[in-house]
């Protein structure tokens, strides 16, 4: 019998906002110790929280990228559970009525379609960092991420292989930076997951016992982590055991997971309204100058590029994904530039730089318009191809205007026919035996006799207008 | 509704209360009549309300400001036991 996995993903996304879910401590990431805190976010009794409207706003665009419907009515409410790093001993999060519900991510698997429904996308509080390499026997808490807001999306089991999640978030992130309402740095814990998997039978339709993985935070532990859990539950299957119902925590160095928790231990959270919070009602003008404000998304712009563009499937994609990249091609284009050279180099050098440089596009000193200007340039023939990249490497690492550097490197291209033929005729004459020898036909004279015209020009001239020009006169 | 030993353990388990040497023994009596006074909610009939939710009072909500936290001396005051700006617990392994 063959197994077929049933995965369903929980993802946690934090969003950029400057300040704290309910209250006004700073939401930024790195901060001293116990620097970002105050009575709200530590949990002191008598405080009282004020949901930050930006929150609300962040969630309801991901719901609508998402396809769910947006709930006129959500409410807050807590989840109960003792942690050192909850102060509160709960987390304000959501329960029966989260702010959007019955999604529907659409993605690409290896260039094949592929949906996944989501349940639903609530938004909570996350809590704060427990640092345990002070010593041997004590653990300290660092209270400065309680409270930074998070949203949380629910999928359906609709993933089928470890593939096909990693395509999911990878979706989802680019989906969240094009928002912009997500850093996205994994480094920093800002998209984590949980991953829920079960095998059955092929062609079977009923669920086999899932087991819910705790601690995964990369995409490609992710797929390590399913991976080892199909196998794990596929061999337990074949030899005749059955899958508990339980929490296992994902070892990413180890590569093997272990029982957190099992069915009989299973958090009871015992949610409720929370009653320092009052309801949100997001009304239908609310979510359509939300909708308005949306950008066009990573899909939509693959499309465009394949379509439009006639850029080849691969780079369009390499393009699509990363939002810097298709922000700065758009930019190009409608500045008149060709989509497809300034795909490649974005692709090409550009991306060389950013390699070597470990800079995002924005933080060097390339600028669609400079870019653009520099293909101008190289495309009117007034420098070559080799110093254009010279100068992009400038641009690149200090800005500035093309032409000026241009200049001041030297760079700019012979292309004047008499100046070039004047060269061309002083070669000819220093250079009489290859002359005589070409004519003999000699092909490697000629090349030798480009060659040194590049050279008296200093390397100036247009090769191809040396090229032309010479087989003029001496043909 | 009855209250077993059993819920009473799962409460005091979730309490982190302590419930060796039979403390508990005699509360379920106490917390069976308790929920028995609760439990006249029940005989209220709700068939008519379509939502739980009061919209008289909703959407309350602050601006993404970011204003001064505490201090964090000020901030630690309660905790029992500190160290290099942490709070310090007994070590946490999952
Ligand atoms: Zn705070």
């Amino acid at each position: 019998m063959k197994y077929e996995p049933v995965i369903g993903l929980e993802v946690h996304a934090e969003l950029k906002t400057k300040s704290k879910i309910f209250c006004s401590c700073s939401a930024s990431f790195g901060g001293d110790i116990n620097t970002h805190v105050c009575p709200v976010c530590s949990g002191m009794p008598g405080s009282l929280p004020v949901l930050n409207k930006k929150v609300v706003e962040y969630a309801v665009r991901m719901g609508l990228a998402t396809n769910c419907d947006i709930s006129a009515v959500s409410v807050m409410a807590r989840k109960n559970y003792f942690y050192p790093d909850l102060p509160k001993a709960y987390q304000i999060s959501q329960f029966d009525k989260p702010l959007c519900q019955n999604g529907r991510v659409d993605f690409e698997v290896d260039g094949e379609p592929k949906s996944v429904r989501l349940t639903r996308i609530h938004i909570e509080e996350d809590a704060g960092k427990l640092l345990h390499e002070a010593s041997a026997d004590e653990s300290l808490i660092d209270f400065n991420r309680c409270g930074v807001p998070l949203i949380e999306m629910v999928t359906e089991p609709d993933i089928r292989s470890s593939a096909e999640a990693k395509a999911f978030l990878e979706h989802i992130k680019t989906t969240l930076s094009y928002l912009d309402i997500c850093d996205c740095k994994m480094e920093e814990g800002s998209i984590r997951c949980d991953v829920n998997v079960s095998v059955r039978p092929e062609g079977s339709r009923e669920f086999g016992t899932r087991v819910e993985m705790k601690n995964i935070n990369t995409f490609s532990g992710a797929v390590r982590a399913i991976d080892y859990e199909v196998s794990r539950q596929t061999e337990l299957l074949f030899e005749g055991g059955t899958v508990e119902q339980e929490t296992r925590r994902w070892d990413d160095i180890k590569l093997e997971n272990y029982t957190m928790r099992t069915k009989e231990d299973a958090q009871d959270y015992r949610y409720f309204p929370d009653p320092d919070l009052l309801p949100i009602e997001v009304t239908d003008e609310w979510v359509e100058s939300i909708r308005e404000s949306l950008p066009e998304l990573p899909l939509s712009k693959l499309r465009r590029y394949i379509g439009d563009y006639g850029i080849p499937e691969k780079d369009a994609r390499l393009i699509a994904e990363n939002k810097s990249r298709a922000d700065f091609l758009d930019k190009c284009e409608k500045l008149g530039a060709d989509a497809k050279t300034v795909t490649n180099w974005l692709l090409g050098d550009i991306a060389k730089l950013q390699n070597d440089s470990g800079k995002e596009l924005e933080e060097s000193g390339l600028t669609p318009a400079g870019l653009c200007a520099l293909l101008e340039l190289i495309g009117s023939g007034k420098i070559s191809g080799t110093a254009g990249k010279k100068v992009l490497g400038v641009i690149f690492d200090e800005g500035g205007d093309p032409l000026k550097i241009i200049e001041k490197l030297g760079l700019y291209q012979m292309s004047g026919q008499d100046e070039i033929k004047s060269i061309i005729e002083a070669v000819i004459k220093e250079n009489e035996k290859s002359v005589a020898d070409y004519k003999k036909g000699k092909q490697t004279a000629f090349g030798y006799l480009i060659g040194q015209c590049m050279k008296a020009s200093k390397g100036k001239a247009n090769p191809q207008v040396v090229n032309k020009l010479l087989k003029e006169i001496l043909d | 509704m009855a209250i077993t030993k059993k819920e009473i353990e799962h409460v005091a388990k979730l309490a982190r209360l302590d419930s060796s040497g039979g403390v508990f023994d005699t509360l379920s009596a106490d917390m069976q009549s308790i929920v028995a006074m609760v439990d006249t909610l029940q005989e209220l009939d709700l068939s008519a309300m379509e939502d739980s939710v009061d919209l008289s009072r909703k959407n309350v909500f602050r601006s993404d400001e970011v204003l001064s936290s505490f201090p964090r001396d000020k901030i630690l005051k309660n905790a029992p036991s500190q160290e290099a700006g942490g709070v310090s617990v007994p070590k946490i392994v999952e």
